[in-house]
């Protein structure tokens, strides 16, 4: 099985809707996993009847019990997140400046400081209107656990995909290039770039590039609202030359991914545009760089 | 007035918003600070530039195992609850990326061997912004090194150095990370009102019902701006009405000014509409800074 991850660096390229064209001319060859799930958007476009649900652990908030609470402030002085303030004679916990780390009970002298585990969100396993199997998630407000989340689904899809003997694993990855990010990519096969000719683009790009560079990971790109701005497209093409990534296809500045997104469609899926015969380019594309 | 500019979903335009914002309100006299904290891809700087007047490293603290004088007890291991240490039984292994910074494997250690020490995750730079028309702002910019993944330590720092340079009177615009998680709230949480810039696609209206989620958990006061808004497009208006939330401001789809974004021009002083749209959300924030010294 091929695991093939979307990014973008910069968010409203058009990563999203890449995604869900290729899952749509997948259709049954490829397992989707939407890790974007800061901003979980996939099922808009997949209209998925949902299979499976189950609620994700993780991390630890500390509670403290006021009845036991002598007050004393050793908690206070540990907690290196802010995260404890005096509530009348005794202490309680900011649960949103809380990072779970546990300090403090093993410090305080009454044992009145529990931890207690944190819903961080909900995976779902889905099938998308074209047969796919999705695997997605929400996460809880506040969580600082995108990282794992993506973990989780990525593990999920990747076990989905396995039992089912699909071919290819299809990621909508996270923008950015931070954590969640490196959760989705460490270990794909290959990595879609979806970038556009505007400065922020192409220093996104450029910015994500050096991530996945360091993975080792073979690359191609798609430039999305390619006529936007001709000079910067032209140095994005040697930029891709220059650093061995396949130039997997561009797509024109025009109102077709706003509309497909708009009418619940993969852009694909929009007939008789000229971006929908690209997608087909693309993923043919995919297919034969990852043929053995 | 510290106001947050964020979305939901990225590339809705939240750079567009605060640059332009930024340079319309300074020319038309207002005391501007500008402050990128979307560290994992700061753009500000493509459209605003200016020359660089300070630049410090930022570090976080994490353990360092000295194996002279650890006594091997696995202590450390046993407290840290992000995994973020190893025990071996000879060897003390610490993993950068999963610690949170807690002290407590440093603290509890019996030998001591494990001090906190710096580890570099990024920059603050600061630059003067020399505007059309001549007049001077200053720009904050918190830059992670590739490679790091904790964005959320470095935006806290970044607000921390912003807030030595407000001053009173002025007004403070933070360009927020795009989502709804840590980094976003870091920077929602330290501002007075948040500005959610929302386009109307249905992955813009989706994503913008998320940040909606995440600020009324924050209790923080907040409006939208709609941006790339289409005639006849109503989806971000309607769920507005619905919920009873303010628009500050709509900024209309136009080629033209996506062109001048695209090759790093600012818009507030060459599309009309855009500095119609920006002086509408300059009078909204104005409006509420006046309800604020009121209470």
């Amino acid at each position: 099985m091929k695991q093939i991850v979307i990014i973008s660096g910069k968010g409203g390229t058009g990563k999203t809707s890449l995604a869900a064209s290729l899952a749509y001319l997948a259709r049954h060859e490829a397992v989707v996993a939407d890790c974007d799930v800061d901003a979980a958007d996939m099922h808009l476009v997949t209209a998925p009847q949902r299979l499976e649900k189950e609620d994700f652990f993780s991390g630890y908030e500390a509670v403290i019990d006021a009845e036991g609470c002598t007050g004393c402030g050793m908690c206070v002085e540990v907690c290196h997140f802010d995260a404890i303030v005096p509530d009348g004679d005794v202490y309680r916990v900011l649960p949103l400046e809380c990072e779970g780390c546990g300090y403090c009970p093993r410090i305080c002298p009454v044992e009145a400081i529990k931890m207690r585990s944190l819903k961080a969100g909900e995976i779902y396993v889905s099938r998308t209107r074209w047969g796919n199997l999705l695997v997605h998630a929400t996460l809880g407000i506040g969580s600082d656990m995108s990282g794992k989340l993506v973990t989780e689904v990525r593990k999920r899809a990747r076990r989905k995909a396995e039992e089912t003997r699909t071919p290819y694993l299809i990621i909508d990855g996270s923008p950015g290039i931070g954590c969640p990010v490196t959760a989705s990519v460490t270990g794909t096969d290959f990595v879609v770039l979806v970038t556009e000719p505007t400065r922020s683009g192409q220093h996104d790009l450029e910015r994500v590039y050096e991530v996945v560079r360091r993975f080792g990971i073979p690359a191609g790109c798609v430039i999305n609202k390619a006529d936007l701005h001709a000079g910067i497209a032209a140095e994005i093409r040697a930029f891709a030359e220059k650093e061995g990534i396949r130039l997997l296809g561009e797509f024109p500045y025009d109102d077709t991914f706003v509309e497909a997104v708009n009418a619940g469609m993969s852009v694909a899926e929009m007939e008789n545009t000229p971006a929908a015969g690209k997608m087909k380019e693309v993923w043919e594309k995919i297919r034969s760089i990852l043929s053995p | 007035m510290r106001v947050a500019i964020a979305s939901g979903k990225g590339g809705t335009g939240k750079t567009t918003v605060s640059v332009n914002l930024a340079a319309w309100w300074r020319a038309a006299g207002r005391e501007v600070l500008l402050s990128d904290l979307d560290v994992e891809e700061p753009n500000s700087g493509l459209f605003l530039g200016g020359e660089q007047m300070a630049a410090q490293v930022v570090y976080r603290k994490i353990p360092r195992w000295d194996p002279h004088t650890c006594e091997r007890s696995g202590n450390c291991a046993a407290v840290c609850m992000y995994n973020a240490i190893a025990f071996t039984g000879k060897e003390v292994i610490v993993f950068p990326e999963l610690c949170h910074g807690c002290y407590a494997c440093s603290d509890l250690c019996p030998s001591h061997s494990l001090p906190m020490v710096d580890d570099r995750i990024g920059e603050i730079r600061t630059y003067a912004v020399t505007l059309a028309g001549g007049r001077r702002l200053t720009r904050v910019e918190g830059r992670l090194d590739i490679g790091r993944e904790m964005a959320t330590p470095l935006i806290a720092e970044t607000i921390r150095y912003t807030a030595t340079l407000e001053r009173e009177g002025g007004i403070t615009l933070l360009d927020a990370p795009p989502g709804t998680s840590c980094p976003m709230m870091e920077a929602a949480k330290r501002a007075d009102l948040v500005l959610l810039v929302a386009e109307p696609t249905r992955f813009g209206l989706h994503d913008l019902t998320l940040a909606v989620e995440t600020l009324r958990v924050l209790e923080k006061p907040f409006a939208v701006i709609v941006n790339k808004d289409r005639q006849g497009v109503t989806l971000i208006d309607d769920y507005c009405r619905k919920e009873g939330i303010a628009i500050a401001g709509k900024i209309p789809h136009l080629t033209g000014a996506a062109r001048l974004y695209a090759g790093g021009s600012l818009l507030w002083d060459k599309v009309p509409e855009v500095a119609e749209a920006l002086a509408q959300i300059a009078a909204y924030l104005d409006e509420k800074e006046k309800e604020g010294e009121g209470r």
